[in-house]
């Protein structure tokens, strides 16, 4: 069928605006970070400066949440992995009983709100687990109960695209049942794990609404901490540093999109036919 | 190709009920060491969860699973001397093709690594895979992977091969070619081949003993000339091979009617003719034993086909040598058989 150069080029339009809306904030924070004035004001970079970045770097506050925002999120996400992954391959595999209600009680925490469920882990923590407040083990800890339903969603879908002939064959060919989980399932599901913790860190790592209950002010995630400056002084120092966490979310999205299509390669090419 | 293992498998009493289904109904089966069965029936018939039970894969309700002399009723997939051939190949799709056949090797640790490479490449030689052993199985054809899917469970030497429709994925020509091999490399290594089909013609081609299996029971058990030639149930006779089978018999003097032909004497619920073992002769012939109207007649390089009506309206298949007859579509002739010839099934069994 062909469609009339006026549709052409509302469609055209259309995705402009769409792509223009989602880049601009991006695109102006960028812009801010590199240029040499104190508020931006034009699009056209009027120099350029690296000073915003090495003062954001220098910036203890963001210092101190680089790194712990980097432990918080490692911690949360290998936990969910190893909390995920064991649940939905029992949720895909086995037959347990109230199968359906785990499946709900699993997603249950996306649908409470961050603020309330931060403030949950805070009355938590202050009246029975004061040690845990502030630490990087008691953030992660909450983050895990975010990230659990990505995970087991995740992995529950690439397990169910994965063939239960294949475990069968390895346990006939002599493997344990650990043994041909390790040996057999996981390499099916690599991808989907790729995908789910390289997901659970970036969301982790970016985590403000229910961290903000978990840490005294003086010791903060990096989101935090760009949240505290911000309310005393916004100059482009936040926007530094707020342009090297979108370059590394970049960075990591290129690179898990190349793992995944390297990974396509064994499954794509996939030949049907029963003749030889 | 010496030191492939060869079990015989005595199967007692085994029931397997899924849910409120029946699946197995007590099936007693005796297997001899180095013989090629096949367990063959419908789809649904248990012959699948049968030999499931065999492997280990799934646990019978009731009864006794003796691989070799030893109850194995109790043992896990992964300690059985048993190897099994999916219906899906189920190769891993992330090992190659050496690695897939490797795999079980490796697991019991007990295999030497310059060992495990030659038995390796032992095998693939006997499926004629050698060539492929760097492939993926995403890059092979059906008809190649069932071979990689073969050479991995026989290069475990398991005692008893099982095989679940080996061939069914593949298209006609090449499923011929492969039952030819598949006897071959049963005889050449020796080991019991338990195979798994719905194909009379693959079980027959294939098997010393053939399994006839039907709604969760074992109907009977016997090479495939037995089967055919003294079927001991209506289904074993309707299943294997071509029949003319009738039913609704009205005693006479001497013998029966069943639709418009006479049967001699005997009791039985239903009876079964072979299209060989009729023979047309012209209809006020006294050998008659009654009409049929030619409907078609076909030939087939070995014979001559004939679809014939009776006086009820029953349809019956003659197969006659090319020029024993001469008989038209329409033409009025006489049915003729043996006594000897008739099957007799139900309430004098």
């Amino acid at each position: 069928m062909r469609r009339s150069p006026a549709l052409e080029a509302l469609r055209f339009v259309f995705l402009l605006l769409v792509t223009i809306f989602v880049l601009a904030p991006l695109v102006v924070v960028l812009l801010a970070s590199i240029t040499p004035d104190e508020v931006l004001t034009s699009l056209v970079p009027k120099g350029f400066t690296t000073q915003w970045i090495s003062q954001a770097l220098d910036y203890e506050p963001f210092r101190v949440g680089i790194v712990y925002s980097a432990q918080v999120a490692a911690l949360a996400t290998v936990i969910a992995l190893l909390l995920g992954t064991p649940a939905a391959y029992a949720l895909a595999r086995t037959r347990v009983p109230g199968a359906g209600l785990l499946r709900s009680v699993f997603v249950a925490p996306l649908s409470l709100p961050r603020v309330v469920a931060g403030f949950c882990f805070f009355a938590l923590y202050v009246s029975l687990l004061p040690s845990a407040y502030g630490t990087v083990g008691g953030v992660a800890f909450a983050h895990v109960l975010l990230l659990l339903p990505f995970v087991v969603a995740l992995v529950g879908a690439g397990l169910a695209g994965s063939d239960p002939a294949l475990e069968e064959a390895a346990r006939d060919l002599g493997a344990s049942p650990l043994q041909a989980f390790f040996k057999v399932t996981l390499p099916q599901i690599r991808m989907p794990l790729l995908i789910a913790g390289v997901f659970s860190f970036l969301t982790s790592f970016d985590e403000v609404d229910l961290s903000i209950f978990l840490m005294p002010a003086d010791t903060t995630t990096l989101p935090v901490a760009i949240f505290l400056r911000l309310q005393q002084d916004q100059d482009p120092t936040t926007s530094a540093v707020s342009s090297l966490m979108i370059v590394a979310s970049l960075v990591i999205a290129l690179l898990t999109g190349l793992a995944v299509r390297r990974a396509g390669l064994w499954r794509t090419g996939r030949t049907e036919g029963t003749g030889e | 190709m010496s030191d492939f293992g060869a079990s015989s498998v005595e199967i007692s009493d085994v029931t397997r009920t899924f849910g409120s289904q029946r699946v197995l109904g007590s099936i007693s089966l005796s297997i001899r060491a180095s013989s090629f069965h096949c367990l063959l029936g419908p789809s649904g018939c248990g012959k699948t969860t049968l030999l499931r039970i065999m492997a280990g894969l799934d646990t019978p309700d009731t009864g006794v699973v003796t691989i070799g002399g030893t109850d194995h009723s109790r043992t896990a997939a992964h300690r059985r001397p048993t190897n099994l051939v999916f219906q899906s190949g189920a190769l891993f799709p992330h090992l190659t093709v050496a690695d897939n056949v490797a795999f079980g090797l490796k697991t019991d640790r007990r295999t030497p690594q310059g060992e495990a490479r030659s038995r390796v490449a032992e095998i693939l030689d006997l499926v004629a895979m050698g060539e492929y052993a760097d492939r993926r199985p995403a890059t092979l054809s059906g008809g190649q992977r069932q071979r990689v899917a073969i050479a991995r469970a026989l290069v475990r030497r398991p005692d008893v091969l099982l095989l679940d429709e080996p061939l069914s994925a593949l298209d006609l020509a090449l499923q011929l070619r492969m039952r030819r091999e598949l006897r071959r490399w049963q005889q050449e290594t020796g080991t019991t081949f338990v195979c798994v089909t719905h194909n009379q013609s693959e079980a027959m081609e294939l098997a010393d003993e053939i399994a006839v299996m039907n709604a969760g029971v074992v109907e009977q058990s016997g090479s495939a000339r037995d089967l055919y030639e003294q079927p001991a149930s209506r289904f074993v006779a309707s299943f294997i091979g071509e029949n003319n089978i009738f039913e609704k018999l009205t005693p006479m003097d001497e013998g029966h009617t069943a639709d418009g032909l006479v049967f001699p004497a005997g009791r039985a619920d239903s009876l079964a003719v072979r299209p060989e073992a009729i023979r047309l002769v012209p209809a006020d012939h006294p050998a008659s034993r009654g009409p049929g109207r030619v409907l078609t007649t076909s030939f087939t390089g070995k014979s001559v086909r004939v679809s014939l009506r009776t006086s009820t309206g029953r349809e019956v298949l003659a197969e006659l040598a090319p020029g024993a007859t001469t008989a038209q579509a329409g033409d009025t002739v006489g049915i003729d058989f043996d006594d000897a010839a008739v099957r007799r099934f139900g309430a004098a069994a």
